[in-house]
């Protein structure tokens, strides 16, 4: 491709980190077990077979189609897995991913993703096998802490809140617990279901760490438009400008 | 000299830097009603549901949110929520400097007290809907429309001072 | 830090509960279950509370404090202070349903009708040689006032409506001729120099012209049982029955059909546009109401014109109230309804203190309102610096972004206070709009995301549709509404929209926004809501100090 995507603007560590979430050039920091992930996204026990909603593709036979003919079906696509899903609150206070830049990723480097973009919540709904990978992937990633991040599929009520005093981000239904030890482990699935054994998902970010691998402007860590009085726009507002610019004065058309 | 403002009570709001464990407001309840000159008391936060409210998992009870036993002033209680925000009316001007010592024996991190109108004074239609004509208006503001019974705890009158306590 | 708690302060209650003893010795802080302490006031407590249950069919709960306790409440929820108002009061009470205030307000809306007189005058002298004088007119409102209610002036052996239950009811008439203004009894016209500033009364008497119109409003009990689309026709009967009488006319002789046609259809001004067949429902509906209608109906232009703020945020509260609570989370959907959405914008001044700052930036700058040029370059200017502002707030103050715990009520809020401030500070209400949609834009990129899903659909096409005038796209955002295209959906929005449209024409100290007949009508005094100071009404009606009309316990035996 002659073309190198610049996926966002911006030379602070927001911009740079943005740039390496949509990309999906982001760096592994853990390796959660296969198995592990699945018994926290609740959608089937390890190791059981996967549910189907028909039969595999290939024996089902499909429609003579030329864009079928171009595009490889997914694995969980081919296989006639059921459309499942992971979902996502990264905390304001420094997580490192952010709900739109979880769906860029998403959109971008995984596919047959449909993902969904809330301020509380981030949902990924893919076929069954498909979405255990892009999880796995997440989880194993930078864009993921395991402190302010976690894997919600109801009860999400925490993105906004003040941290617990041991740094974690609240969860009602406390899926998640700080150990003795300083690591984190997930005691229960994304729905609020004991789990049949802790799973040790390692230590949080330090403060330090998670202000320097995160995406979300803050006035406490890198802010968007400097301070009042002060303002200094970074260039994620001089593209936001410029393109509401262009959206409101294409719609007037002078001409 | 006693002037005025030496005397009308005041209400502030007590917001630490992080949300509270159960020990920790242990702690800043006893340490605030140690110091004394307190009329009334609300504790704030997210709900500790006793079961999952709802999703696939509806009904599964969260042991995390049982048990927690706090004991302050003599008076045992269940919490209910997550501790988050604490507003109170103190009797004067003169319990506050003790306040905010308080404040900062009990917690290891920064915090913020504010001065304001916290608590309602006239009775709204969710006061009349859950107590008919309210007799003690201290009740107003200090639990959830909604709440159960037992949201509520009377710390005794008689002050109980930190060396009172058996540890 | 280890805490061991004495046998002497649990184990009775653990005996009573349990009837054995818990080993409490711990290294760790651990709470084991030991149940509530069992103690004579709670269980005076649960007496009184099921006293109480029987008689209001609901579980009650009557803390009696004893003068010697603290008490000590918790809560998931802190209460609401209705902004720039003394008002505290629970969420529940903000719920329609539970708050008579909030009825009242769309019930005045839908039981009022505005009628022109003119035409009717010319059908009675042209085409039957009566004269129609200042005198005549006083008896024919005389008339008219006691049969809108619901009274018969005409024929005989005919039932009536009790005044007791339509009390609510009245005419004012109102023109802008006020040598024929002067001839009208007090007690049956709204004058329009009494009610407004000079000035403002001056712009409306000039656009009104030497008209006379009639602000008609039937009573609350009808438009409940029924619905909207009566009150046209209510007042259509009440009127031609009036002129009947009032001008000495044959019951039914054919001049008779010319008054009613100019009664029911070419001299009527409803308050609403019609929906298309799928949101259809009858006249009057709430979702045809522009957001111009909304901004005249409001009448707080006229009491602090010198705050245009101020006016604006009453509109705010009025359109959300209306358009989410109402509309949008009932009308269009149902059950516990939209209200936290709608209650950030008006309560605890929080969209009060970026609209503020936001005003106080641009006067600064621009050397007061409606000063600044109308171009795209202030809206960029002035919502990027309100909305880095509001974010910063959010991002200082830890408890306001927990008040404010919902992204699609911090975008609300924020965009807001930007489409507030744009429009203000040029008194155009197009550029309030672009800073609106840009507000959401720059708040999107900031923290990575925005509100509910699919909140900003309209937010991201809406730019485009600013300056468009082509049909289904462009409109001045005065005769826009909650149906126009990409509104219609969902919640957040449309209230906001009539606060911009408002905080335009309040920046130009304009006594309208767009219809003079609307603003001159709610003016009314006769009215049961007081449309001059929104969010003090909805607090009163949470704090159950509000009457509404159409109270039925008259007819109805006593508990």
């Amino acid at each position: 491709m002659a073309y190198t995507p610049q996926f966002y603007p911006g030379s602070t560590s927001v911009g740079i980190n943005r740039r390496k979430h949509m990309s999906g050039n982001v760096e592994k920091l853990r390796d959660i077990p296969e198995a592990d992930v699945v018994a926290i996204m609740g959608h089937r026990a390890p190791g059981a077979d996967y549910s189907s909603t028909h039969p595999p593709l290939k024996e089902m036979g499909e429609p003579d189609c030329p864009v079928r003919q171009v595009v490889e079906p997914t694995a969980g696509a081919a296989a006639g897995d059921r459309i499942r899903y992971s979902q996502w609150t990264d905390s304001m206070y420094f997580a490192p991913s952010i709900p739109y830049f979880r769906s860029y990723w998403g959109a971008i480097n995984c596919k047959g993703c449909d993902p969904g973009t809330l301020s509380g919540r981030q949902i990924i709904e893919a076929r069954e096998r498909d979405i255990e990978d892009y999880t796995k992937t997440q989880y194993d990633s930078e864009m993921t802490d395991v402190a302010l991040c976690s894997m919600r599929g109801c009860t999400v009520h925490g993105h906004s809140l003040r941290l617990e005093e041991n740094g974690m981000q609240f969860d009602m239904l406390a899926r998640t617990e700080m150990g003795n030890d300083g690591n984190v482990y997930q005691v229960k699935d994304q729905v609020g279901i004991p789990l049949d054994k802790k799973i040790n998902l390692g230590k949080p970010m330090s403060e330090a760490e998670a202000k320097k691998r995160t995406t979300i402007f803050r006035f406490d860590g890198v802010p968007m438009g400097g301070k009042v009085g002060a303002r200094k726009f970074d260039e994620a507002i001089e593209m936001t400008h410029h393109m509401w610019e262009r959206r409101s004065k294409w719609g007037y058309r002078p001409e | 000299m006693v002037t005025a403002s030496d005397t009308a009570s005041l209400q502030v709001e007590i917001t630490p830097q992080r949300y509270l464990t159960p020990a920790t407001a242990q702690k800043l309840l006893n340490e605030i009603y140690s110091n004394g000159g307190v009329a009334r008391i609300m504790i704030h936060g997210p709900n500790l549901p006793r079961t999952i409210p709802y999703g696939p998992g509806k009904g599964t009870p969260i042991d995390e949110n049982k048990d927690l036993l706090i004991e302050v002033a003599g008076q045992a209680f269940e919490l209910s929520v997550k501790v988050g925000r604490v507003r109170l009316e103190l009797e004067s001007e003169e319990y506050m400097p003790g306040l905010k010592a308080a404040c900062e024996r009990a917690l290891p991190f920064s915090f913020q007290i504010k001065r304001g109108k916290f608590f309602h004074t006239r009775p709204t239609l969710s006061d009349y809907a859950k107590y008919g004509d309210v007799e003690d208006k201290r009740i107003l503001g200090l639990i959830d429309p909604k709440a159960k019974k037992d949201k509520l705890a009377i710390l005794s009158e008689e002050k109980v001072t930190i060396e009172d306590e058996e540890r | 830090m280890a805490v061991k708690h004495t046998k002497k302060l649990f184990v009775k209650a653990l005996n009573k509960k349990f009837g054995k003893d818990f080993d409490l010795a711990s290294q760790k802080t651990e709470y084991k279950r030991l149940g509530p302490e069992q103690n004579v006031r709670k269980r005076e407590f649960m007496e009184y509370a099921k006293k109480l249950e029987g008689k209001r069919g609901m579980t009650g709960y009557n803390p009696y404090v004893h003068a010697g306790g603290i008490p000590l409440g918790q809560r998931q929820l802190v209460p609401y202070k209705l902004s720039s108002t003394e008002y505290v009061v629970e969420g529940d009470d903000l719920h329609f349903v539970n708050n008579p205030a909030m009825q009242q307000f769309w019930d005045d809306i839908r039981r009022t009708i505005v009628v022109g007189l003119d035409m009717a005058h010319e059908v009675l002298q042209k085409r039957l040689g009566k004269e129609v004088t200042p005198e005549t007119i006083n008896n024919y409102l005389e008339i008219l006032n006691h049969a809108m209610p619901g009274a018969a002036v005409v024929q005989e052996h005919m039932v009536e409506t009790h005044p007791g239950l339509v009390d609510d009811c009245n005419v004012r008439v109102f023109s802008g001729d006020d040598a024929l203004a002067d001839e009208i009894d007090d007690q049956y016209k709204i004058d329009i120099n009494k009610m407004f500033p000079e000035d403002q009364a001056e712009s409306i008497k000039a656009a009104i012209g030497k008209t006379t119109w009639q602000a008609v409003h039937i009573p609350t009990i009808v438009v409940r049982t029924c619905d909207g689309g009566t009150t046209s026709r209510w007042s259509a009967m009440q009127l031609s029955m009036t002129f009947i009488d009032a001008y000495n006319m044959c019951a039914g002789e054919a001049a008779v059909a010319d008054l009613a046609y100019a009664a029911k259809h070419a001299a009527v001004l409803q308050m609403s546009d019609m929906l298309p067949a799928r949101r259809a429902r009858g006249p009057n509906n709430p979702g045809g109401i522009s957001f111009g209608y909304m901004a005249d109906m409001v009448q707080t232009s006229r009491v602090k014109p010198q705050d245009p703020v101020y006016v604006s945020l009453n509109v705010v509260a009025a359109g959300s109230m209306f358009y989410d609570q109402i509309w949008l989370g009932s009308y269009m959907s149902g059950g516990v309804g939209f209200t936290q959405y709608a209650t950030a914008a008006y309560t605890n001044d929080v969209l009060d203190d970026f609209s503020y700052y936001g005003v106080d930036f641009a006067s600064d700058k621009f050397g007061g309102f409606a000063k600044a040029p109308a171009t795209l370059d202030i809206a960029k200017e002035l919502a990027t610096e309100v909305t880095l502002y509001g974010i910063e707030q959010y991002e200082s103050f830890p408890t306001l972004l927990e008040d404010h715990f919902g992204g699609s009520q911090r975008a609300a809020v924020l965009a807001a206070a930007s489409g507030i401030t744009s429009a203000i500070a040029t008194g155009h209400s197009q550029i309030g709009l672009a800073g609106w949609y840009l507000s959401m834009l720059l708040h999107k990129e900031s923290w990575g995301r925005l509100g509910f899903f699919g909140y900003d659909l309209q937010d991201q096409c809406g730019p485009t549709n600013v300056f468009s005038y082509q049909s289904d796209e462009g409109n001045p955002l005065e005769l826009r509404g909650a149906n126009y295209p990409n509104y219609a959906m969902n919640v957040g929005h449309q209230g906001e929209y009539a606060g911009i449209t408002s905080a335009a024409h309040a920046g130009r100290m304009d006594a309208f926004a767009v219809n003079p007949l609307i603003k001159v009508t709610f003016a009314n005094p006769g009215l049961v809501f007081d449309w001059t100071n929104i969010r003090d009404c909805f607090g009163k009606g949470g704090a159950r100090e509000f009457r509404a009309a159409g109270e039925r316990s008259l007819v109805m035996p006593a508990v």
